[in-house]
Order: structure tokens, then C-alpha cells, then sequence
């Protein structure tokens, strides 16, 4: 198989123990989503070397890369597995350009040579202007991304991001997630993504690992996760609706046709968005209130998650709903039943994509 | 006029106390000063026994500081990144040259390294060559003294020095001795460079652990301070010259070092 096959386990005191299998298939991206402590550093630290396996394999391409049964093991420096870490880990004492010309020199490119490679990268990523900036003259957002060409540089086979955006204030986080999609569009190789936010797996991601406790809980698209989370902390994050659609002043055409008004009216062309699914209201007749979003749709499903519940309504526009149990059962929400929707334009969140 | 006061006075006797701590070094300097034959200074300091006391010094304590450099950088990378038993008891062992009155430093070398020493024997019978009493005397006793210096300083810049950014240039495909050369050393360069100016200044100054293991031959082992301490019963205008190269060399070291230890605010 072409791409990344493990299974791994690393057992580390009583307490905790990893067990996840991952195949990720060349020039795919997968998630590992999961809170704080589920496993996500051991996971990084493990795929790229820095950490052995307790038992289960590392297999990238047709290399072996860790086997405790066959007592294989690659370290990190001969694996080609690039790092993008969260806080970038830039080299202080070099600029921008000997950082990204550091992975192509160590691998035995010459000097000029290997300054040329990371000339190239930089500007493929488009910031070939920070070259001779130091790493502390840079700004959360370009740390990050000259981080990226790093990894990039040094020809990795596999890529993991390790939470690439959590140090980033909001609006670079935005515009690095975009960003990244084409960084990445050109890499052969299979990425992983670690990360606690959903909607980093969900923008960027083909296939999102959800892992809590060292142990993969549900695997699948966005969608899929979204509608049937397994675990409340799944329901908790995939609750939210995501919608691909194109806006034109504070209205949205969504994919499905359906059109949303929203309060953000400065954004325009393609867009993704997200809505939560609490700030979504559910009426048995048609609503008169505020909400400048409201239409009449179906009930497909609904789903008891202890004290709250899902519903999931259909055409025009799919969505899930989170209500409390006792509203089911006043409401009558069960599948096939008639449902007015209303959205309030301020709790559409609108992100350019 | 009225002065506008916006903090209280600090105590008197708080600053009495200081002033009088701020005299202890000043005076002596400025008895030194007063005491120097300005005139007769190129004569002084162009003497032969001063000149050989200076070239010795130098040589010496230059070699000291290499040797601190070369066997003190790999000893606090071992203490600061390999875990292994006993690694607080070597740490201490290392840092006990700076409370040891170097005397009792100079008669342990003696033990180890003298004509009937632990060691000392042995080297002596398999190739006649003898420690004490030359100047390999000189420059051991002063490594002996210098070394806790480089090994502390580089040891503590290691420990702040974030080791995933080690991680790091592994994962580019930097091999240890590659991460240790490209990466961790040129990080805790302004740490290495202060390290080895203060080994550097040490040993120059070394006295009591130099007189005890080497002796006191001119042009061989008799370097500046023993020679200061020579004169100094003698002849004390040569006494006072010397002493005035060794501040100027001490003045020469804060001023290189003041970013690192003071007036940084």
C-alpha cells in the first residue's frame, strides 16, 4: 500500500495506554481529533520518531519504520517525516531561509544547492519577501508558515501538523487555514493532522480520527461524524453545521440551494459556513419572531444523547439541532414530522473558504 | 522650592550598611591606584621576571580555558541531557573546585598527580614524565579551578534551551552530533562565549592551587599572582604594576560580560 499504515501502541504507566490504527493513502489527509490528553502528542511523537512503539508497526510506503515484534526502528532523523509543530519551533539563530534550508543541507544537499530548494519553497508559499527575516521578527501567522516550508523543504513522505493553528489569533487562523489547503495541494505524501478543533479537521481533513482516552472512537467525513456521533464529546463537536456556499452581501447561497441571510456582509465569493447546532430553533408553527433566517423542512432523525438530543432535519437544508429531551417530547419531534426552522443571522458564523 | 517627594526614604540604615559594603571594594582599588608609580610603569612592566610572569600567565591560562572548553562542554551536555546514576553526585563533584580553598585543590593534585601520586606514579615510571612543578602543573591546577565555571554556565543554558527544538531539526534529518553541532551549540553560543571568559578569568587569577601543585619557578611556573605575592615582600612598586595588569585584565572581562551579568535592566 502507498501511504501510511500503523498501528500504534505505546502503553506508558498504568494510566495511560495508546492503541490507534491509522491508514492514511498518499496525498489524503487525515485528522486525529481529540481533546486535551487523549493521546494526540504520543501520536505525533511516535510517527515521527522521536518516541518508540510498545508494540504495533509504522509503515510508510513500503518502509518498516517501527516494529517492536521485528525489533525495527527508524529514527527520526533518517524517516523524511516532516513536523510542523504548534508553537513552529523556528531555529532562533537562523533566518528564515537557513531554517527552510536546514532540512535539504542536513540530507546531504550542498549548501547552494540546498538554498535554492528553500528559495524555491518560499516562494511557492508565496513569502519569499521573509527570507532573511529572523524568527523572532516574524508574526504568529508567518512563524507558521515559514515552519510549513521547513517541513516542506526537507522532501518529507509523510507530514504531520501537530495543532498548526492554535497559537494563532483568530483572523490569521482563518487565513492560514485557507492557505494551507494549497501549501499542501502540490505534497504527494499522506498528512496528519492533530488537532483539538473540529472545524480545522473539518476544513482540511478527508478522513477524521476521532481519539479519546489513546483509542480511535469513531472514524469518518465530517459529515458522517455529524451525523451520527457516537460520543457526546463527538456530538459536542460535530455538532456543528457546516455549509460550503458562495455569499454576496450577507446573503449565503449554500451548496443545496437554500439561501441564508447573515449578519457578517463583507465577506463575498466562497465561503464555509458554521453554525452551531444550540443556536438553531425548532417551532411547530411557522415562527414570527426576529430570526431572519426561517423555513419549513422534515424531521429525519432524532437521537437521545443523555440530557440533550439531536435532531436532524432535511431538504432544503440539511441540519442538526440540539434541543432538550422534554422539547422532543412537547414538540412531538420525531422523523417525518413538519418543523419550522429559524436561525438568527448573528449566529451564523461566515468564513472565507 | 518644594520637592516633590513620591516614594518614602529608604532606611538609613539600610544605606549606611551599603555604602560601607561599596567602600570595601572601592578603597582598596583606590589604594592600588594611589600606590602605582605612574612613571616608572613601561620600566616596571618591561622587566624580565615581569614580562615572563605575563607571557607564562597567558599561555597558561589560555590553555586552561581551552582545555575548560573542550572537556567542560561535552561534561554539561552529559550532566544537562543523559540521565544516569549518580549524575547529582558527579554534578556536585564538579562545582566543588569553586568552595574549595584551592590550596586543599593544589595538595589533592598533588595526591593524584605528584612523583608518588595515584596516578602521578605510574605516568612518572611508564614515561618519566612528571605533572607537578612544570607548567602542565600550571595549566592543570588552573583547569581544576576553571572548569566549574564553563561546566555551570553551559550547563544551566542548556537546561532552558527547549529540547523539542532539538526535536525538531531530528525530524529534518539531523542526526545527534548534526543537532548537537547546527542547532544546540550555536544556541547557547552567548552562553558558551561568558562560560569561557569567566574559566578564562579564573584561571588567570589562580593562585593558591597553582603554588601549592607547580611551585613557584620564574619563567616556569611563577605566574602573575605569584609573582604579585613575590615582589609584594621585595620589591613593591613591581608588585603594584603587576596587580594593575590584573585589574585591567578583570575590567577588560565585566566590560565584555556586562550584558550577561550586570547593568542589564
Amino acid at each position: 500500500m502507498s501511504g501510511l499504515d500503523a498501528h500504534l501502541v505505546v502503553a506508558r504507566g498504568e494510566t495511560f495506554h495508546l492503541d490507534v490504527e491509522l491508514e492514511v493513502p498518499a496525498g489524503e489527509t487525515a485528522a486525529v481529533l481529540g481533546p486535551n490528553g487523549s493521546g494526540k502528542s504520543t501520536t505525533i511523537a511516535v510517527l515521527a520518531g522521536l518516541l518508540a512503539l510498545d508494540a504495533g508497526h509504522v509503515r510508510l510506503d513500503d518502509t518498516l519504520l517501527d516494529e517492536p515484534s521485528s525489533d525495527t526502528f527508524v529514527p527520526a532523523e533518517q524517516r523524511q517525516v516532516g513536523v510542523v509543530f504548534q508553537d513552529h519551533l523556528l531555529f532562533p539563530h537562523l533566518d528564515v531561509l537557513g531554517n527552510v534550508a536546514f532540512g535539504p543541507r542536513r540530507r546531504g544537499r550542498r549548501r547552494d544547492r540546498a538554498a535554492d530548494v528553500a528559495r524555491q519553497v518560499l516562494h511557492r508559499l508565496d513569502i519569499a519577501e521573509l527570507a532573511t527575516r529572523r524568527p523572532r521578527e516574524l508574526s504568529g501567522g508567518q512563524a507558521q508558515r515559514v515552519a510549513l516550508a521547513r517541513a516542506l523543504a526537507a522532501s518529507p513522505r509523510l507530514l504531520l501538523l501537530d495543532e498548526p493553528f492554535a497559537a494563532l489569533d483568530v483572523a490569521s487562523r482563518a487565513t492560514l487555514r485557507r492557505t494551507l489547503r494549497d501549501d499542501l495541494g502540490e505534497l504527494a505524501a499522506p498528512r496528519v493532522l492533530i488537532t483539538h478543533d473540529p472545524t480545522d479537521a473539518f476544513l482540511l481533513a478527508d478522513r477524521i480520527h476521532v481519539i479519546e482516552g489513546g483509542r480511535i472512537v469513531q472514524s469518518g467525513t465530517a459529515e458522517e461524524l455529524a451525523r451520527r456521533p457516537r460520543t457526546p464529546w463527538i456530538a459536542e463537536l460535530t455538532g456543528l453545521n457546516v455549509i460550503m456556499g458562495d455569499a454576496r452581501d450577507g446573503v449565503v447561497t449554500a451548496t443545496s440551494g437554500h439561501v441564508l441571510h447573515t449578519a457578517e456582509r463583507t465577506t463575498n465569493g466562497p465561503v464555509v459556513v458554521t453554525i452551531g447546532p444550540r443556536s438553531i430553533t425548532l417551532h411547530t408553527e411557522r415562527p414570527t419572531g426576529s430570526a431572519r433566517n426561517s423555513w419549513a423542512t422534515q424531521i429525519s432523525h432524532v437521537e437521545r444523547l443523555g440530557d440533550r438530543a439531536r435532531v436532524q432535519v432535511t431538504d432544503p437544508q440539511p441540519l442538526a439541532v440540539e434541543v432538550t429531551p422534554a422539547a422532543v417530547d412537547e414538540l412531538g419531534l420525531a422523523p417525518g414530522a413538519s418543523v419550522w426552522v429559524s436561525i438568527k443571522a448573528t449566529e451564523i458564523d461566515v468564513t472565507p473558504g | 522650592m518644594t520637592t516633590r517627594r513620591t516614594q518614602s526614604r529608604p532606611p538609613a540604615a539600610l544605606v549606611g550598611l551599603a555604602a560601607v559594603g561599596a567602600l570595601l571594594f572601592a578603597l582598596p582599588l583606590a589604594g592600588l591606584l594611589g600606590r602605582t608609580p605612574w612613571t616608572d610603569l613601561p620600566d616596571l612592566l618591561t622587566e624580565p621576571a615581569v614580562l615572563d610572569a605575563l607571557r607564562l600567565s597567558l599561555i597558561t591560562s589560555l590553555l586552561a580555558a581551552l582545555l575548560s572548553l573542550v572537556l567542560g562542554v561535552p561534561l554539561a551536555w552529559v550532566l544537562a541531557r543523559v540521565d544516569f546514576p549518580g549524575r547529582s553526585a558527579v554534578r556536585a563533584l564538579v562545582t566543588l573546585p569553586m568552595v574549595l580553598p584551592p590550596v586543599v585543590g593544589g595538595a589533592a593534585l598533588l595526591f593524584a598527580f605528584g612523583r608518588q601520586g595515584l596516578l602521578g606514579e605510574t605516568l612518572y615510571e611508564k614515561t618519566g614524565f612528571l605533572l607537578p612543578y612544570s607548567m602542565w602543573g600550571v595549566v592543570m591546577a588552573n583547569t581544576f579551578v576553571a572548569l566549574p565555571f564553563l561546566v555551570i554556565t553551559v550547563e544551566g543554558a542548556l537546561d532552558n534551551l527547549d529540547p523539542r527544538v532539538e526535536q525538531a531539526a531530528a525530524t529534518l534529518g539531523a542526526g545527534r552530533w548534526a543537532v548537537f553541532r547546527y542547532v544546540t551549540l550555536p544556541m547557547i553560543g552567548p552562553s558558551l562565549a561568558a562560560g569561557l571568559v569567566l574559566a578564562w578569568a579564573r584561571a588567570l587569577g589562580e593562585f593558591g592551587a597553582t603554588i601549592t601543585f607547580a611551585g613557584n619557578t620564574q619563567g616556569r611556573t611563577q605566574t602573575l599572582p605569584l609573582s604579585v605575592f613575590v615582589t609584594l615582600q621585595s620589591d613593591r612598586d613591581t608588585a603594584v604594576a603587576l596587580s594593575l595588569v590584573l585589574v585591567a585584565i578583570s575590567f577588560t572581562v565585566l566590560v565584555v560580560l556586562r550584558d550577561r551579568w550586570w547593568g542589564r535592566r
